[in-house]
């Protein structure tokens, strides 16, 4: 009688544990989509690039509304500062203070290295959203992994893009994501991006670290740490204008 | 007595010596005048072709020249500069950096080659001087404070509609992973006829240069000039020997290894005029047998005498041998000086070509000659070989004929 009941109470255990209730995979995506965005955000962070050849840190300020409109610019090495980077609904576009030039990315750069960095472009000013552009679907855990979900996204077709496919692991506590590891056509892993250092800040809870690691190419990596990020803050009307673009700083 | 009786023989019969010693001289000159231009004319091409900006012997990181890129870069230290100039044979040395980039003016953009260089030694080594065809060369001296100075190709300026004094814009990686980019003054143009090599080349300063693309001292080129291209290969194993010591990263090739596309279309080009050579040296052969044989049968009545007369046959065929062969050198040294003469034109003025021919991006417009120690050695072995081998077949039998039969014929 009572290995019965025992028997009966790991069965209803296990059944507890495969109809486990997951959340919903757009709402999952959709705040992936907008972790470091919200409404609106500005804030400033710190770009460190270190690849075989040189190693660099960049200061930089960045504006965001919605998924958008991005605007990037570089405050520091003295170099580079006033370089920036305007993304307004499909277009982006480069200005070099130095030759005062602005320069239209076409969407064939949008997969293109950022300033050097392993981000892309696209990374950078989100051009594709993860919502829209691709189709998601749970991967099952790897045994033993009972604390993380896994969502595979696939790009829809005519979605701009060089990656196959993209896993994303998230905590299931607190659903930030810890890795996203990216797939190039033939299905072989190409880079990986970690995410670290939770913290609050600006109001809001999520990673502060972000590592990119090209699996391609030998020691090289990209680290974004946040210094500050504020939300929600309405910003000055012609924030993400051409005009604001050229403008010496 | 043998050396005797021919010269004798030479001389008794003037006239017919001196048609066959005609026939070997015309030959003679004939072969002498298509080496010198065959010949020549590829010595010609490859001085130019090794002036316009190769040189003869470059220096590269070791990996640059399978696979050129901006880290792929190398430090002219005092020591590299000690060891190239100690040695006698090198003219020049010319420091190099090379980038791709974007190039703006105004709305029009292209894509282009970043050239820097040392304006005041690549023009004495190379032939860019010549090139610039509106405006001017670069000043030798860069000023950081000032606008950089822009030399274009013809093909590049009139993509972006430059003019002198066109403001444009370039962009590209620097070597500390910044986006290099910069405003700069077209000074120059280059003229349409130079451009096959260079059409998507910017010249500038190396200095600048190195300060856009974020190089400090690093250069990615050192190419260096030799007083004869023949020289190359002996010059290049020498550098290397003296630099293995210093620098293990270094590379030394020949232009023949840089160069490869060109140096293989000239090798090409080159055993297809060797079958042309071959003919000439065919029609001269016999040519020369023609005449020999001749002369020789016609006396077949004198050299029946001799034998009546007791002549020895191995006697006979010396005689007509050494006849021949004093002959055939007389000829030739006649030969020698006529050809002398006859190719100097050729090397002054040459052939010019009714259209431009291009070989591995070099246009050439004339073909011209030049005294090469092939277009003497060669026609003296052709002549006096088949004189004297032709000589031997009528020789053999003028030796072994019944005399009664040959003092019977005319």
């Amino acid at each position: 009688m009572r290995q019965l009941f025992i028997i009966l109470f790991l069965s209803m255990m296990s059944i507890s544990l495969v109809s486990e209730e997951r959340p919903d995979i757009r709402q999952l995506i959709h705040d992936m989509d907008i972790l470091y965005r919200s409404k609106t955000s500005s804030g400033l962070m710190e770009m460190k690039i270190e690849t075989p050849n040189y190693k660099r840190t960049m200061r930089m300020q960045m504006w965001t509304e919605g998924l958008e409109k991005t605007f990037v610019v570089i405050e520091s090495p003295k170099k580079d500062s006033g370089t920036a980077s305007l993304r307004n609904d499909k277009e982006m576009w480069n200005f070099f203070p130095k030759s005062n030039k602005v320069m239209k990315i076409p969407p064939s750069m949008m997969m293109g290295s950022w300033m050097g960095s392993d981000f892309t472009n696209d990374d950078l000013v989100k051009q594709s959203t993860m919502l829209d552009d691709y189709t998601h679907s749970y991967l099952e855990p790897p045994k033993g992994d009972n604390d993380h979900y896994y969502i595979q996204l696939v790009p829809k077709k005519d979605t701009a893009t060089v990656w196959g496919k993209i896993v994303i692991q998230l905590t299931k506590k607190s659903r930030m994501p810890v890795t996203q590891v990216y797939f190039n056509e033939k299905g072989k892993k190409v880079r990986i991006m970690t995410f670290s250092q939770i913290k609050m800040m600006g109001g809001k809870l999520f990673p502060t670290v972000m590592e990119i690691r090209p699996l391609t190419k030998k020691n090289r990596k990209t680290v974004i740490t946040y210094i500050s990020l504020e939300f929600d803050k309405k910003l000055p009307k012609n924030t993400f204008s051409l005009r604001n673009l050229r403008k010496k700083r | 007595m043998l050396w005797k009786m021919a010269f004798r023989n030479i001389f008794r019969q003037k006239r017919r010596s001196l048609f066959t010693a005609l026939s070997m001289i015309i030959g003679f000159v004939m072969l002498s005048v298509t080496m010198a231009l065959s010949e020549g004319g590829y010595g010609n091409i490859i001085k130019m072709f090794t002036k316009d900006h190769t040189g003869h012997v470059q220096i590269h990181h070791k990996e640059y020249l399978e696979r050129p890129g901006l880290y792929r870069s190398l430090v002219y230290t005092k020591k590299i500069e000690k060891i190239i100039t100690e040695n006698r044979e090198i003219k020049h040395a010319v420091p190099r950096v090379f980038s791709g980039g974007l190039a703006f003016i105004d709305e029009k953009t292209t894509g282009a080659r970043i050239v820097g260089i040392q304006p005041a030694q690549e023009a004495k080594a190379t032939t860019i001087l010549n090139k610039v065809e509106k405006g001017e060369y670069l000043s030798d001296h860069w000023n950081p404070d000032k606008k950089a100075e822009v030399l274009l190709s013809h093909g590049m300026a009139s993509i972006l509609k430059a003019k002198v004094g066109s403001e444009l814009v370039l962009i590209s990686q620097g070597a500390d992973g910044s986006i290099a980019n910069d405003l700069f003054t077209v000074t120059g143009i280059f003229a349409k006829d130079f451009d096959t090599m260079d059409r998507m080349n910017i010249y500038m300063h190396i200095n600048k240069a190195q300060e856009f693309l974020v190089l400090n001292n690093k250069i990615h080129e050192i190419a260096l000039f030799l007083d004869d291209y023949l020289d190359s290969t002996k010059v290049a194993k020498q550098l290397k020997k003296n630099l293995a010591g210093v620098e293990s990263t270094l590379a030394v090739d020949t232009w023949m290894d840089v160069e490869q596309t060109f140096y293989r279309s000239m090798e090409a080009d080159k055993s297809g005029s060797w079958i042309m050579n071959l003919i000439i040296i065919l029609i001269v052969g016999i040519g020369v047998l023609n005449t020999v044989l001749m002369v020789i049968l016609e006396r077949t009545r004198e050299y029946g005498i001799l034998l009546a007369l007791g002549s020895r046959p191995y006697m006979l065929i010396g005689m007509i041998v050494v006849e021949t062969f004093i002959l055939s050198i007389i000829s030739s040294i006649i030969g020698a000086l006529l050809s002398l003469l006859a190719i100097w034109p050729l090397k002054v003025y040459g052939i010019t070509y009714p259209e431009p021919v291009s070989i591995g991006g070099i246009t050439i417009e004339s073909i011209n000659g030049a005294y090469v120690p092939i277009a003497f050695w060669m026609p003296i072995v052709v002549v006096i070989s088949t004189a004297v081998i032709v000589s031997l077949i009528p020789a053999f039998k003028a030796a072994h004929t019944d005399p009664v039969k040959a003092m019977r014929t005319f």
